[in-house]
């Protein structure tokens, strides 16, 4: 079994993150706050292909079909730890929505389009929090990630989503 | 002096014109506020109306960024006072990102998912479905309508699913004045299509439980007049548009609203 991942992101401004970060700063006055971004990662299992044949397979999905990326919109990098990279004071949390991130319908339609066998693809939101100090972790958990009232944060919802922390 | 409605306008908001015109319809002064305008008028609204659309593009989660927005804590205080809150699909979502309702216990109770069909994710929908008012005389929204009525509906909507936290049963919400989604015929709805998007507990809207806050998705203002409904659904509604010929013969959702004007 080969299992591969990489992650999506936006070519051009990603309006979630823009708007996500302006209300946090801007209505929940979260002042340590310096930088929100949004990736997406994908992590895709196959029994009867290595590594490299994935890998190379599925960029050639990505290039000729919209069902991984919108190549005109998003780009694929297979690099994660380039855009996870640990510093100072970030955060990194992936997301799993429990109803979207089994993408059975995409594994469906690549199965019948490129015959290709795969055991499993799921897609987790990523949320990259860069703040200028250090933060502790329940101060950002409650003010910013977590919706438990309509004066806390929102990021991540607590009854269709679980999160993990990547790293802070 | 007709009372006032406040149909509020976030950006991104699209059925705010045709719910100011419902209301002017049934005797409201209403007037469209802008999300960044003195919520002055708010504070002397007898009912406040958050429209269906896309705020912010649903970015994040639908309903999840309006709902941090300065006027929903005026929105707020005018719930405390007991004021006639509604919201249509969009603005449902923002009531529920809020904790306006149901609001059992505390804020965050439910969520409004995407739709599925056995729990495969479906997009965007948009069609007519039945549902039925229970408790109706728990509501100012409702009280017009006979226990049990059903009702023809549209719906347009991707996610539009109430899910509850796991503590919380179907017996939490019994008293709540409710939309439930059925069959035309009243049966409870099982499954796709009668409950179009997997709903827990076939919702289609809830009141808290004081009644003055209602939170739906599918369009009533889309069907209060008797040309809006579809000959398609081929009920008596259908069967009463081909013998009437006024484009203002009231339709099946008119007495939401005048119970509205008749409770303020």
């Amino acid at each position: 079994m080969s299992h591969i991942q990489f992650l999506s992101r936006l070519k051009n401004a990603d309006l979630h993150a823009i708007s996500a970060e302006s209300i946090i700063k801007n209505e929940l006055n979260i002042t340590y706050l310096t930088r929100l971004r949004r990736f997406f990662l994908w992590e895709i299992a196959a029994l009867n292909y290595t590594e490299t044949q994935l890998k190379s397979e599925l960029i050639t999905i990505a290039k000729s079909s919209y069902f991984l990326v919108n190549p005109n919109k998003e780009e694929m990098d297979w690099n994660i730890s380039n855009w996870l990279e640990k510093t100072s004071h970030s955060v990194v949390l992936k997301v799993e929505n429990k109803h979207l991130s089994s993408q059975d319908d995409i594994k469906r339609k690549i199965q019948s389009f490129y015959s290709m066998d795969l055991d499993s693809i799921k897609k987790y939101t990523i949320w990259r929090l860069e703040f200028n100090q250090s933060v502790p972790e329940e101060k950002w958990r409650s003010e910013i990630v977590h919706l438990s009232s309509s004066n806390t944060g929102f990021l991540v919802h607590p009854i269709t989503e679980k999160m993990d922390v990547l790293h802070a | 002096m007709n009372p006032s409605a406040i149909v509020v306008q976030f950006p991104g908001s699209n059925c705010e014109y045709e719910t100011q015109r419902t209301l002017q319809e049934v005797g409201f002064d209403a007037k469209i506020l802008r999300w960044n305008e003195d919520p002055q008028p708010l504070d002397n609204a007898h009912v406040i109306m958050l429209p269906g659309g896309f705020s912010y593009q649903d970015r994040v989660r639908a309903g999840a960024i309006a709902a941090k927005l300065p006027i929903l804590d005026r929105i707020k205080k005018a719930n405390e006072r007991g004021t006639l809150i509604m919201g249509i699909c969009n603005g449902c979502q923002i009531l529920v990102e809020t904790g306006l309702v149901p609001r059992l216990e505390s804020d965050i109770e439910c969520s409004m998912t995407h739709n599925h069909i056995l729990s495969t994710p479906i997009n965007y929908m948009c069609k007519w479905v039945h549902v039925k008012i229970e408790n109706a005389s728990g509501s100012p929204f409702t009280n017009k309508f006979e226990e049990g009525a059903i009702i023809p509906i549209q719906i347009a909507h991707a996610e539009g699913c109430f899910e509850f936290k796991s503590s919380v049963n179907h017996s939490d919400i019994k008293p709540f004045t409710k939309l439930t989604y059925c069959t035309s015929n009243g049966e409870v709805a099982t499954d796709f299509p009668d409950n179009p998007n997997g709903s827990q507990f076939d919702l289609a809207g809830i009141t808290n439980k004081q009644g003055n806050v209602l939170a739906i998705m599918p369009h009533p203002e889309r069907s209060v007049f008797i040309h809006q409904v579809p000959v398609s659904l081929k009920d008596h509604w259908a069967l009463k548009k081909g013998s009437v010929d006024h484009s203002t013969e009231e339709g099946p959702w008119y007495p939401l609203f005048r119970g509205m004007r008749e409770g303020v």
